[in-house]
């Protein structure tokens, strides 16, 4: 089962920390006398020391190199429902983001099915090792405005899905001074911020937002702890944005898919231990490194090559060699079906995420025991 | 505060059971650590199967049995207001337009119209009946938004209905299918309030009609919308369903929900929680009874002031008719009145203009929120 990206390595410290704190669930004899006035609360501000809590998490995922403000902090239904808002947020229907490519398959839907608004892609290949360019930002730019298309803005996955690589901060910075140019939105999904295991660190886009340089107004994040945290069931989703209209808009539209209150109480007081998250953080990066290095080495004595990446909970890898059609998507889908059925191996395929060269996958390793 | 309509009154009979059993724990002292696991990763918008089970026999329970409900039609939204939105998504364009009877909940405006581009065109209703829908309003309202050009989709009703705090008759609801037949659009009952009648008798959802009806192509137009939030008095936790007899829509709207799952760690507590049969009757049972008693206390009371409510037999408020005391038979005059109970009564209840209501001078109170 290689084809879902979630991150099974550390639940038994979380459930080793609730066990610890039963006052944290309002559910239990320990907790219950906090039940009613949690199960009351639907404020779509989101209870204060939940914000407080994820605030301080997001900066620790990023090893203190950035802070963020709890009043920024907007709930959304997953990752999924925080795309899916700052489209409604930034964009009308038939308005253009750019996405560089490859692409979380999603979204395709995440983006667009409710929200009408489309997708450029910005295409990334094999010859730079799929790095995204400001040069490539600029065309894919150009190409849209010319075919009298309305372009809001630009959004990515850093780190990114499906290649684990990160941006480096040349690049991001670069990429932050020409949004600010054509006056257009950044959304940076930063959902896999946390499960960089090696080399250099994130730098995340809240790093260079204080440059003069750059219009903060533009700029907005998605975050959740699906990923980092691996808890995709309790649906956390978060939109940060250093735009004060986009938050309250956001806020408002946090109606439509707040975090369950049960698990923001929860989660204000796992994410306030210091001690636990500093753990956590250390331990998780350490056990991803530890199963991408013997992934990757397994792979490399069977002959075969992946995309060097340092985050993630996935590998990008290279079997083109393995193409029965050179170059030919027929052939990628032909291999992708022997993997699932003769070698029952559960891999993603790269044109499942607009990859324009065939012949890459995607494999998670962090997916089971 | 009465202007929010939030149900207080049985908080202690879920606390009680929350000591005792311990769902929460339960799921951690689990062996090994598949338990908590399994759940923290779960995030199939199928929803776990144990806790639809639960809601589709609390929703059973909650219409006496007389209506049988799959769980495999249940779909699960973060909250009533996601259910609505979402539904509306699927049944109309931008610019459609879903017919709902006035008074309504002011909500609306936002969930079923913000982000859907889809309009509300308003089916009057007034005090001469009782505030009931009326053949002929629901032609005035179809005919309307024919007018104008606009298509309709649906007709949107909320049974129990917010504000009024009363049910819709067995016949009212008869009706209104007869009319969605023929116009050949949909019929959505947001039946949030559906635990909160006094007596369970006096209230017909619309899945009893359905019941009896073997046409699938009646059957398939109307959808369901539940939430545990006013029944249970969990709005905090996020937990709206969808129920439709429509495959295509269960379907759709299975894959939509994606931008608004329920928590994992709220549907397992949950399931728990309301699959204890034993919980559950007497939750409903005790629940009914101290709305009730709430109810005949708050009406009494304004009777002794010379003030009429409208008679209601369900909710968490009453409609009170405070049209004796207007400057003017306005808008305005209803805005100077609230105003004024606002700031020297310090009572916070909700104008009957928020809801659209084509009568000034109705207020809605609510009782339950407070204690």
């Amino acid at each position: 089962q290689m084809g879902l990206a979630e991150n099974q390595l550390c639940l038994d410290l979380i459930k080793e920390w609730i066990k610890e704190n039963p006052k944290a669930s309002v559910c239990t004899p320990e907790g219950v006398h906090q039940f009613s006035d949690i199960a009351n609360f639907q404020d779509y501000h989101g209870l204060k020391e939940f914000r407080q809590a994820i605030a301080h998490f997001m900066g620790k995922a990023r090893g203190g190199r950035v802070t963020f403000d709890p009043e920024r902090i907007v709930m959304s239904g997953g990752a999924t429902g925080a795309n899916e808002t700052i489209m409604f947020c930034l964009a009308d229907p038939g308005d253009v983001f750019l996405v560089p490519s490859p692409y979380y398959a999603a979204f395709d839907r995440d983006l667009r099915w409710r929200t009408g608004v489309e997708i450029v892609p910005v295409h990334c290949s094999s010859s730079n090792n799929f790095k995204l360019t400001v040069e490539a930002v600029e065309w894919a730019y150009k190409k849209a405005v010319e075919s009298n298309k309305n372009v809001k803005g630009l959004l990515f996955t850093n780190p990114s899905n499906p290649l684990g690589t990160i941006l480096d901060k040349d690049t991001l910075k670069n990429l932050v001074r020409f949004v600010t140019k054509k006056n257009i939105h950044l959304v940076v999904d930063e959902i896999y911020a946390a499960t960089v295991f090696a080399g250099e660190n994130l730098v995340s886009v809240a790093e260079v937002v204080k440059d003069s340089e750059v219009n903060a107004d533009l700029i907005h994040i998605v975050y959740s702890l699906s990923k980092d945290m691996g808890l995709p069931g309790f649906r956390v989703g978060i939109v940060y944005s250093y735009n004060d209209s986009v938050v309250s808009c956001a806020r408002k539209m946090s109606s439509f898919g707040l975090v369950s209150s049960q698990t923001q109480f929860m989660l204000a007081s796992m994410l306030s231990d210091d001690s636990f998250v500093g753990n956590f953080l250390m331990e998780s990066s350490k056990r991803l490194g530890i199963r991408h290095g013997v992934f990757t080495l397994g792979l490399k004595k069977a002959g075969i090559n992946c995309l060097i990446s340092t985050a993630g909970l996935f590998v990008w890898m290279d079997l083109r060699h393995l193409l029965r059609v050179r170059n030919s998507f027929e052939s990628e889908i032909e291999l992708w079906h022997i993997i699932i059925d003769k070698v029952k191996l559960n891999v993603s395929p790269g044109s499942s995420f607009q990859c324009t060269e065939p012949g890459w996958f995607r494999v998670c390793f962090a997916n089971m025991d | 505060q009465m202007g929010q309509a939030e149900n207080q009154v049985s908080f202690d009979l879920l606390e009680s059971y929350l000591e005792k059993k311990n769902p929460e724990g339960s799921l951690w002292e689990s062996k090994g650590s598949r338990g908590f696991r399994e759940n923290a990763l779960f995030q199939d918008y199928h929803g776990l199967k144990n806790f639809r089970q639960a809601m589709a026999s609390f929703m059973e329970k909650n219409r006496g049995g007389k209506a049988r409900f799959d769980p495999d039609r249940i779909v699960l939204t973060a909250g009533a207001t996601a259910a609505n939105e979402l539904l509306t998504f699927i049944l109309a364009n931008p610019n459609d337009a879903l017919l709902v009877p006035t008074p309504y909940y002011p909500g609306f405006d936002r969930d079923l119209r913000w982000r859907t581009g889809v309009r509300i065109v308003p089916i009057h209703c007034d005090s001469s009946n009782h505030f009931q829908i009326t053949p002929e309003a629901l032609e005035a309202a179809y005919k309307t938004a024919r007018d104008a050009n606009i298509r309709v989709r649906g007709v949107l009703i909320t049974n129990p209905s917010n504000p009024l705090g009363a049910t819709v008759q067995k016949k009212v609801l008869e009706d209104l299918l007869d009319f969605c037949v023929r116009k050949n659009i949909h019929l959505v009952s947001d039946e949030i309030y559906s635990g909160s009648v006094f007596h369970a008798s006096e209230f017909t959802s619309v899945a009893e009609i359905v019941e009896n009806i073997d046409d699938v192509s009646v059957k398939e137009r109307v959808h369901i919308v539940y939430s545990l939030s006013k029944d249970l008095g969990l709005p905090g936790f996020r937990v709206g369903t969808i129920y439709s007899y429509n495959d295509n829509v269960v379907r759709t709207a299975r894959r939509m929900s994606s931008f608004t799952l329920v928590s994992s760690q709220t549907q397992h507590m949950l399931a728990s929680m309301l699959s204890d049969e034993e919980f559950t009757d007497k939750y409903i049972r005790i629940n009914r009874e101290r709305l009730r008693r709430r109810y005949e206390t708050i009406v009494e009371g304004l009777k002794k002031e010379g003030i009429e409510c409208l008679k209601g037999n369900a909710g968490l408020f009453c409609w009170m008719n405070l049209g004796f005391l207007l400057n003017t038979n306005t808008k305005e005059g209803e805005l100077e009145l609230w105003d004024v109970i606002l700031k020297e009564l310090e009572l916070n209840i909700s104008p009957g203009s928020s809801c659209h209501c084509s009568e000034f001078g109705w207020f809605r109170v609510c009782f339950a929120n407070m204690d």
